[in-house]
């Protein structure tokens, strides 16, 4: 687009470049455009007008011509050759060109005044030449009014100045006109170049504004069409895109649809009726229904009303609460149990405009839950079931879960336990104690048994403390499982009494064995000490100086016999002279010993109850008593005081044991006013050996005898003391009814006489020589004997009446006792009197008031000897008359054994009024000859007898009542003690019943008269064998009878083949099962074929066999 | 009440019809043993509340069948009465050391037998709280 208005600047190449200048160097750039595009021009322009202008010279000056010519042919070369530099250093800059010009000047000017001096100079007109060039330089050079100026100058100078120089200025006419013209010439070049120039610059700046505001518009231009451009692109971008996202909204509607559908669970759309709006599959199939069917039903419509009642109705909660909420029903149509649950749809002001329901299967979590609960359930119930108290803990010995046990153990409900410290629980302290393995093993994890007791429960437990570890063997805490033993603990508490009774009665029993066998030879030695003493005092005068001496031995051999019969009470080996007694009478005749006894410093008090009931009672032993007790007191009060001794009447002890019996009592009680005892010494008196004594001051005896002595005396102790407060003693003794027996009493000092004869018997010389000493001068007949056989030879060989025995009890050979038998039966009436140190089972101690029997305790002095002989002999001559003998065959035949001859004559006397014969016999030997030489329609028998027990002689006579297949006759056997493991022994023997001493008349006769009722005395040797059998087992008795006659034949086959083992096992069991179905004499068969096969004693059992058989075949059964 | 339940080891089979007449159906669940095995074995299934051990049994005796249960097995509260014919008394007293709460010498008396029985239970009963 051109932008000069001169054609000539049209194609000016600077043109496109201007909008990035500013306007200045703009004009410039175009006016030095301008510049070099006329510079070329205007020289070869003058070149030519150079050359045209010799034609000129031609006409006026032929003379000069060519000399002119010359000159203006190398000017207009010159100008051609400037013509050209110009035309090649177009580039170059404007000073350049511009000197070129001044160059091109400078030369035409020079040229020009040249020919001016050749042509006469200042009149010369060739002046106008030099104005032409002026016009052409300045007018036509687009240039400055400076440069015009200097060139202007620079032509004018070059005229004037040579014409100066040279002075001659002839024609000064023509010289003005010349200058006047040239210089008007030049000056108006000069105002048509700045006018020019002027407009130049203006016409410039207007175009570079023109250009500018182009450029600007075409600017706007292209950022429009790019900004369209880009408009149109985004538009197509976005319509691309919708059209995805139209697409993937469909594929998304169809996958809803089809996830909507693939669920199990039912998806339910509820209107604001709760219509049905859209459902699922699921719903479809659950209900078996099309989508039409189920969709607009209202929702509760689907249930059943019992499955969705109000309660329940999740439905109904959420229309409350318009939140979320889930119930689980059970929908008893399709046996399932589901979740329902239910979101409302709100609108914006959270008014509900529908539902959304899901319901879900359950069953197989409901099932899961109720096995899981079942198990749970299970566990518990087996947990709370063991017996077993069973606690869980955690690491912290906090106990996390009991048993039920545990919680009874523990007194505690379960809150109450849970979480409780383990220790605090079962120990009732605050840290875990070092002495309990359980606490242990919550420790160290190491399992643990720990037996502790408890004094915070008050049991023995055994705890089992067990590590608990999860999977990985980390350390959980503990299980503990507790069982109480304290009744186990006390059973063997018990039984560690019990042992320790045990050991005290082994510990006494050995005592008293020594005792008894150092007594034995002691007392026949102090016997011949004391007695030999005593006789040669009385042969000395008092006066004589060897009396005193003879005193003195006497008195100590008395001392040691003293010891001797405390050793002896206290081992209870003592032989008991029972006697109907007053305790008043013993305590007064002991008061003036009492007295001396106790010393000055102490006062005794009597209060004696009168009048006072009788014992039964050995007074040397009551004397024994007292005096220990006496001592005691004494030395309890080192400065004196009060011994107060009571009698009186009363019922048992209040602190009664459980084996007292009821009834009266003679009280006997000692208090002092001494030091009292503590507790623990009290507890402690009545073992033997102990003392609070001294050294050398007590036996440790004194109590622990009285304590034996009572004992035998079927008496009680009590002790009441407290230290400082005294103590008391009270012994009871029972009361008997009966007399006191007036006895012929000898003055003490005097030594009776007589005339009988008496047979003394013993085997110690010394005590015979002793006895003879003393009788042979009081006028007795006196026999002498070393042994019992050799007293038997010589009574057998004295012709006359011996009137009295008196023997030692202890021999060898035959005793006292069997030898007093032996003379009773050969010489009837005669009186017995026995010595005796101790007795032992040859005599029997539970001698009970028995008057026949007397005794003289060793050792002896003749004193006694000489009293105790002439009483005997006195009282046997006044009973000797009462001995009835009585042979009436139609009475009943009753044999009584019984060593005791009080309980002799006491059932004599009972069964006086009843018609019967009474046979009386010592011990169970005679019983069983007596039973099997004569008959017997009841036999009345002591357990412990001399010679042969009751026990045994039962045994005895059933099997010879076996042995001669003799009617079993009635035994009634008679024991002291009132155990049924006493009278079941006396059944297992063969009694037939059993009764307890002491016996009451009605309790013997009508024991007597139930037992020989169903007796006929003439059936003794029938062959039927009667045996009654409780009516109970009358079903079962003949299948008894089967087996057995089984047994014979299992029997007789083993006898054959010598198997013992088999008839040892039927023994045994018969042995056992007999006497249960009644058949004692099975179980009496059966024990002795079982000790027959054990002694593998062919012939026995042989013998038992065709026992059992015939006992079989005659055995006839009666129930009742 | 519960009734009272008796495990009797006895090998023979008249004794046990004995104990069977003897003790109150009413009172008594019974079981029988004919020998120390079978005895234990009972026990071990069953827990009596008392066991009464005849002494002398083929295969194992009572005297053996105590001493497992008192010892091995470890258990000191069920109660234990021995029978037996010996008389001999240290049996019993053999017996005691492991621990028993009575015992039975045969032949008993079967219209005896229950109320010998109930006295070792209740004496054997620790003291009520």
């Amino acid at each position: 687009m051109p932008h000069f208005v001169s054609p000539l600047t049209s194609k000016f190449p600077a043109a496109n470049t201007c909008s990035r200048m500013d306007k200045s160097s703009y004009i410039e750039d175009n006016l030095a455009a301008l510049f070099k595009f006329w510079s070329p021009i205007l020289f070869l322009g003058g070149a030519i007008l150079f050359m045209l202008f010799a034609g000129l010279d031609y006409v006026t000056t032929p003379e000069n011509f060519r000399t002119f010519l010359a000159w203006r042919i190398s000017i207009a070369g010159g100008l051609l050759v400037v013509y050209f530099i110009t035309v090649r250093n177009k580039h170059r800059g404007i000073r350049f060109h511009k000197n070129l010009i001044y160059l091109g000047i400078l030369g035409a000017s020079i040229t020009i005044e040249s020919m001016v001096l050749r042509t006469g100079g200042h009149a010369s007109p060739y002046y106008m030449g030099m104005g032409l060039i002026g016009i052409w330089i300045i007018a036509f050079f687009p240039t400055s009014f400076l440069f015009s100026l200097i060139n202007a100058v620079t032509v004018y100078c070059v005229y004037l100045a040579p014409i100066l120089i040279s002075g001659r200025i002839t024609d000064t006419r023509t010289f003005i006109i010349a200058n006047t013209f040239l210089v008007a010439l030049l000056s108006s070049s000069l105002l048509l170049r700045t006018i020019n120039f002027n407009r130049l610059i203006n016409e410039l700046s207007l175009k570079f504004d023109l250009e500018e505001h182009r450029n600007l518009l075409e600017q706007l231009v292209v950022d429009r069409t790019e900004r369209m451009t880009e408009t149109v692109d985004n538009l197509q971008k976005e319509i691309v895109e919708r059209e995805h996202a139209e697409q993937a909204l469909e594929n998304a509607s169809t996958e809803w649809r089809v996830i909507f559908d693939a669920a199990k669970d039912i998806i339910m759309m509820l209107d604001q009726d709760f219509h049905i709006m859209r459902t699922n599959k699921a719903a479809a199939v659950f209900w078996n229904s099309s989508f039409a069917e189920i969709i607009g039903k209202p929702f509760s419509g689907l249930f059943r009303c019992d499955e969705m009642n109000y309660n329940m109705d999740p439905l109904s909660l959420m229309m409350q609460s318009r939140k979320h909420e889930e119930r689980e029903l059970y929908l008893a149509d399709h046996d399932l149990w589901v979740l329902a649950s239910v979101d409302p749809l709100l609108d914006n002001e959270r008014k509900l405009t529908g539902a959304v329901v899901i319901i879900k299967d359950i069953n197989d979590i409901k099932r899961m839950q109720d096995s899981i609960r079942k198990a749970r359930d299970e566990w518990e119930e087996t947990f709370n079931v063991i017996n077993d108290a069973i606690t869980i803990h955690d690491d912290k010995f906090s106990i996390i879960q009991a048993n039920k046990a545990a919680k009874d153990l523990l007194r505690a409900p379960f809150h109450e336990v849970e979480m409780r410290k383990c220790y605090e629980a079962y120990h009732g302290v605050d840290k875990p104690p070092a002495s309990c393995g359980a606490c242990r093993t919550q420790q160290t994890g190491e399992s643990s048994v720990t037996e502790m007791f408890e004094p915070h429960l008050n049991r023995y437990l055994e705890t089992k403390a067990l590590p608990r570890m999860d999977r990985q063997g980390r350390f959980l805490g503990t299980v503990h499982i507790v069982r109480d033993i304290t009744d186990r603990k006390k059973a063997e508490e018990e039984q560690r009494k019990l042992q320790d009774e045990l050991l005290q009665v082994q510990k006494m029993d050995s005592i008293g064995r020594l005792a008894g066998a150092i007594a034995h030879d002691f007392n026949n030695i102090l016997s011949a000490i004391i007695g030999f003493s005593k006789l040669a005092l009385l042969k000395v005068s008092d006066n004589d100086p060897v009396a005193e001496d003879l005193r003195i031995i006497s008195e100590s051999g008395e001392r040691a016999a003293a010891l001797t019969r405390q050793l002896l009470a206290f081992s209870r080996k003592q032989v008991l002279e029972m006697k109907v007694v007053n305790l008043n009478t013993v305590i007064e005749n002991m008061v003036k010993m009492i007295g001396r006894l106790i010393g000055a410093q102490v006062a005794l008090d009597l209060e004696l109850h009168t009048p006072l009931g009788n014992i039964v009672a050995d007074v040397g032993q009551l004397e024994q008593i007292l005096m220990n007790l006496l001592v005691n007191a004494r030395d309890a009060m080192p400065s004196g005081g009060h011994i107060t001794i009571q009698t009186a009447e009363t019922g048992p002890p209040k602190e009664r044991d459980k084996d007292i019996a009821d009834g009266q009592f003679v009280l006997l009680s000692v208090t002092d006013t001494g030091t009292g005892m503590s507790p623990e010494v009290k507890e402690r008196i009545f073992e033997p050996f102990f003392t609070t004594k001294g050294r050398g001051k007590g036996t440790g005896l004194g109590l622990s005898t009285a304590y034996g002595i009572v004992q035998q005396h079927n008496g009680h102790i009590v002790v009441r003391s407290e230290p400082g407060q005294g103590t008391t003693f009270e012994f009871y003794f029972p009361l008997v009814d009966r007399e006191v027996e007036k006895t012929v009493e000898y003055k003490q000092s005097v030594l009776v006489r007589g005339t009988e004869t008496v047979l003394v018997v013993d085997d110690e010389p010394t005590i015979l020589k002793l006895v003879a000493s003393t009788l042979r001068p009081l006028g007795y007949n006196l026999l002498e004997a070393s042994s019992g056989e050799n007293a038997m030879r010589t009574g057998d060989a004295y012709p006359g009446s011996i009137d009295l025995l008196l023997t030692d009890v202890v021999m060898p050979g035959i005793n006292g006792a069997q030898l007093a038998d032996k003379l009773r039966e050969r010489r009837p009436g005669i009186n017995v009197i026995f010595m005796s140190g101790y007795t032992d089972d040859a005599l029997g101690r539970q001698s009970d008031d028995d008057s026949s029997l007397v005794l003289i305790q060793k050792p002896l002095t003749p004193l006694v000897i000489a009293k105790k002989v002439r009483e005997a002999l006195d009282r046997g001559n006044s009973r000797r008359t009462t001995m009835p003998v009585d042979s009436d065959h139609d009475r009943m035949r009753i044999l009584y054994a019984d060593d005791d001859e009080a309980n002799r004559l006491l059932v004599k006397k009972y069964v006086d009024s009843f018609p019967c014969l009474l046979d009386l016999c010592e011990n169970g030997r005679v019983a069983v000859d007596k039973y099997q030489t004569g008959e017997y329609d009841i036999v009345l028998m002591d357990m412990q007898m001399p010679v042969m027990d009751g026990l045994s002689a039962c045994r005895t006579i059933r099997e010879w009542e076996r042995d001669h297949q003799t009617a079993t006759t009635p035994i009634i056997a008679l024991t002291g003690f009132a155990s049924s493991e006493e009278s079941r022994a006396c059944l297992d023997a063969g009694c037939t019943t059993c009764l307890t001493k002491p016996i009451s008349r009605e309790a013997l006769l009508s024991s007597i008269g139930q037992y020989t009722q169903q007796i006929k005395r003439s059936s003794r040797k029938r062959q039927d064998i009667d045996v009654r059998v409780d009516k109970g087992l009358q079903e079962l008795v003949p299948g008894y009878l089967t087996n057995r006659r089984t047994d014979v034949n299992n029997l007789r086959k083993a006898a054959e083949d010598n198997d013992y083992e088999t008839i040892r096992i039927l023994g045994h069991t018969m042995k056992g099962s007999g006497g249960g179905y009644g058949f004692d004499a099975v179980t009496e068969i059966g024990g002795q074929l079982e000790k027959a096969a054990m002694d593998h004693d062919h012939e026995e059992c042989r013998k038992m066999i065709t026992k059992l058989s015939e006992y079989l075949d005659f055995v006839r059964v009666t129930y009742e | 009440m519960a009734k009272i339940k008796i495990l009797i080891a006895e090998d023979d089979k008249d004794t046990v019809e004995l104990y069977r007449k003897g003790l109150a159906e009413d009172l008594f669940e019974m079981r029988f043993a004919l020998n120390g095995k079978e005895t234990l074995d009972v026990y071990g299934e069953w827990q009596p509340d008392i066991i009464v051990l005849d002494i002398v049994m083929p295969v194992m005796t009572g005297y053996s069948v105590l001493k497992e249960i008192r010892e091995k097995m470890n258990d000191r509260t069920t109660k234990i009465v021995m029978a037996t014919s010996l008389k001999k008394k240290h049996d019993i007293i053999d017996c005691s050391k492991l621990g028993i709460h009575g015992y039975i010498i045969k032949p008993f008396q079967y219209n005896e037998i229950g109320s010998i029985i109930i006295d070792y239970l209740k004496k054997a009963s620790p003291p009520q709280e």
